[in-house]
């Protein structure tokens, strides 16, 4: 099968879904690391929630750097033998301009299943996740 | 524990052992022995109003009303009976009441006469101490003055408003008069051995029923009055006084004769009508004088004070360290009040004394030593099981282990990980959102009392701990064996803190702090709240621990 230039837009929701279902299981796997970090009692300034904010968006830039620059151009030039030569060079420029959307998108989606499981799930996680988006009852600890 | 509505509780604490027991009173009522009685008048008689045991038993209840203000409406086992302290000490220091003589006014009249009787009933050496550190285990002079003081005091409140209004002991006969309309149960704790409080015990019936006379004009009738007391023998030694001691003080404590006191007191509290048709209850609580405490021992190993030479009769150098007969003290007086264990119409029905004990069970081995665990401390009478609804409901002394063990688990935290300033784990909880409002004085109050549960900071600089109360227990009962004291494990207690843990087979693997407050974000999510709360909050996230126990509790 080809793709001509009538299936851009599948094209796309696929590098969208792809893009989308990673951010979804890179959340999941660095929500899991902000659980490892251990709770501390201690008479010194806590350190625990500050480590746990470095993961988070460790995860986070190295997500969307990613996808940004490496992954997106890597599934866009894995689709360009199967394009259509005529269309292909139109194709890969359009789909390539789309790749910061798409990131921009897994951006949210990474932020938002974190914030929903840390926020929703708490029975199962526990409550270590959330602190990363709130502290002393404030967000990040300051507002 | 259960409690009547309409009878009201009164406890009378005298001399420097009953400010010990106390203590143990006040202790075991901060951490939910006493939960369901509403209130407890405290009338605490002390001749020496200097005893360092009697400032800090006061001290102790200061701090302990502060808190109950804070935690008695939040959920949970702390604080909630309330304490209403009535201090009352003889006025011994001035020149007019210093010693028998002057106080009885034997120069006035007829001197000769008045001396000759007064020579029939006491040496002269008795008639000529100084009484204010109090009445040096010559407990038949004290038993004249104590009764006397009483009378006196309402006497004068009576004549004298203005003097009555700011009169303790008026104070607290007045309340015991109008519990008589329903019912009023009063225990008494002071030795037997001593001095104040040996004295006092045998007078504290008739005291008190004669000043609610007093205060009515006659008109009372002290049928729902009901005494019970304990009667404490022996149980600690120390240096006795040298010679010079001797020929300076003329009348000076010697422990070598508390056996022999014990003894004799033990044998008029069997026998004297006084006692048997005043007291419905006693309980004997007795130590194996080869264990006797040795106070000078315990100061110069435990606290490594260097003794000096002198026999302390008294005054700011009387501390003696907590024991655990302390404990079955404050027991005795829970089962005295409690309703399941002493009902109305038993006391109503006793018509002379009862006398009640306990054992404790050896240890194992050459020179076996006691082991206590908890059912020693709490009558075993709860089931475990609610009987009518069927649910599982855990044993009243269990609930009380731990519930003991929580709130020392709490103060040895606080001094391991925050160098005992409680604010700190209330602000890394805060970090945790949870967020719990407790103002400076309250916290100031815990601290205090905190500290005189567990440890004691020696300075400000981490000098170093002297043991707080439990631990003192634990150190006067030297356990043969580990887990003999409360089922514990030995390291648990001592000057230690960063043991505060192993009670806890699940806390004392690895990382236990994040596996404390896991449990407690878990239990209580990102509650917040009063005093009351958070220290409730604490309790129960220990409280859901499991134990290290020594045996498996089975019920009987």
């Amino acid at each position: 099968m080809q793709y001509t230039f009538t299936d851009i837009n599948s094209l796309k929701i696929k590098l969208l879904v792809i893009m989308g279902v990673s951010a979804l299981l890179y959340a999941v796997v660095f929500l899991f690391f902000t659980m490892l970090i251990p709770y501390n009692l201690t008479v010194k300034k806590q350190k625990d929630v500050f480590f746990r904010r470095v993961q988070f968006f460790t995860g986070l830039v190295s997500f969307f750097s990613a996808m940004l620059f490496y992954i997106g151009e890597f599934l866009v030039r894995g689709w360009e033998p199967k394009m259509d030569p005529d269309y292909s060079m139109t194709m890969i420029s359009d789909l390539l301009s789309f790749v910061l959307i798409a990131s921009a998108v897994s951006l949210v989606i990474y932020v938002s299943t974190f914030w929903l499981i840390a926020r929703f799930l708490r029975s199962i996680v526990g409550y270590k996740p959330w602190t990363v988006f709130v502290s002393n009852s404030k967000i990040f600890g300051l507002f | 524990m259960a409690e009547n509505n309409s009878v009201q509780y009164f406890l009378v604490a005298a001399g420097g052992t009953g400010m010990r027991c106390l203590q143990s009173f006040i202790n075991l009522a901060a951490v939910g022995m006493f939960k369901g009685i509403s209130k407890v008048h405290i009338l605490l008689m002390d001749t020496d109003e200097e005893n360092k045991d009697k400032r800090n038993a006061e001290n102790l209840v200061k701090a302990y009303e502060k808190l109950f203000s804070s935690a008695k409406d939040a959920p949970g086992a702390f604080f909630k009976c309330e304490l209403v302290l009535y201090p009352f000490v003889p006025d011994y220091s001035k020149d007019t009441r210093r010693n028998f003589i002057i106080l009885s006014q034997l120069e006035r009249g007829n001197s000769d006469v008045n001396h000759k009787l007064a020579n029939i009933f006491f040496e002269d050496s008795v008639q000529e101490f100084d009484l204010s550190h109090g009445y040096r285990a010559q407990t038949h002079l004290g038993s004249y003055l104590m009764y006397h003081a009483f009378i006196e005091e309402i006497r004068k409140s009576v004549q004298d408003t203005v003097y009555g209004v700011n009169s303790q002991l008026y104070k607290f006969i007045d309340a015991v008069s109008k519990a008589n309309n329903t019912e009023a149960r009063i225990f008494s704790f002071g030795s037997s051995f001593g001095g104040t409080g040996a004295s006092s015990i045998p007078v504290i019936p008739r005291a008190i029923s004669d000043c609610t006379k007093l205060i009515s004009g006659g008109a009372i009738k002290t049928d729902n009055i009901y005494y019970g007391g304990v009667v404490l023998s022996s149980y600690f030694k120390f240096k006795a006084p040298s010679d010079a001691e001797k020929k300076k003080e003329k009348v000076i404590a010697n422990s070598q004769f508390f056996n022999h006191n014990s003894a004799s007191a033990l044998n008029y509290y069997v026998n004297d009508y006084t006692i048997s048709k005043t007291y419905k209850r006693l309980y004997l609580l007795g130590w194996p004088s080869q264990y006797n405490v040795d106070l000078d021992q315990y100061k110069s190993q435990t606290l490594n004070i260097s003794q000096d030479q002198k026999t302390i009769t008294g005054g700011k150098a009387q501390e003696n360290p907590a024991h655990v007969i302390e404990i079955f003290s404050a027991a005795a007086a829970h089962h005295f009040f409690d309703q399941q264990f002493t009902s109305s119409n038993s006391l109503k029905d006793t018509h002379t004394t009862q006398f009640k004990y306990k054992s404790l069970m050896l240890g194992g081995g050459e020179n076996a030593k006691m082991v206590v665990d908890a059912d020693d401390i709490i009558f075993r009478m709860s089931k475990g099981a609610n009987t009518t609804s069927g649910e599982n409901v855990i044993p009243e002394h269990e609930e009380l282990r731990k519930n003991l063990i929580a709130f020392y688990s709490i103060g040895a935290l606080v001094h391991s990980e925050y160098k005992g300033n409680l604010m700190g784990l209330i602000d890394d909880l805060k970090l945790y959102n949870s967020t719990y409002d407790v103002n400076p004085e309250v916290l100031e109050s815990f601290s205090f009392f905190l500290n005189y549960f567990t440890l004691i900071p020696k300075g400000d600089d981490g000098d170093g701990y002297l043991p707080g109360w439990l631990n003192q227990v634990f150190f006067t009962f030297e356990p043969q064996a580990d887990k003999d004291f409360l089922e514990l494990p030995n390291r648990f207690f001592g000057l230690d803190p960063s043991n505060w843990s192993i009670a806890y087979p699940e806390l004392s693997k690895k990382a236990p702090k994040n596996a404390f407050v896991k449990r407690f974000k878990k239990l209580h999510k990102n509650a917040g709240g009063s005093f009351g709360e958070l220290v409730d909050n604490l309790r129960e996230t220990f409280y859901s621990f499991k134990l290290d126990s020594r045996v498996i509790l089975q019920e009987e």
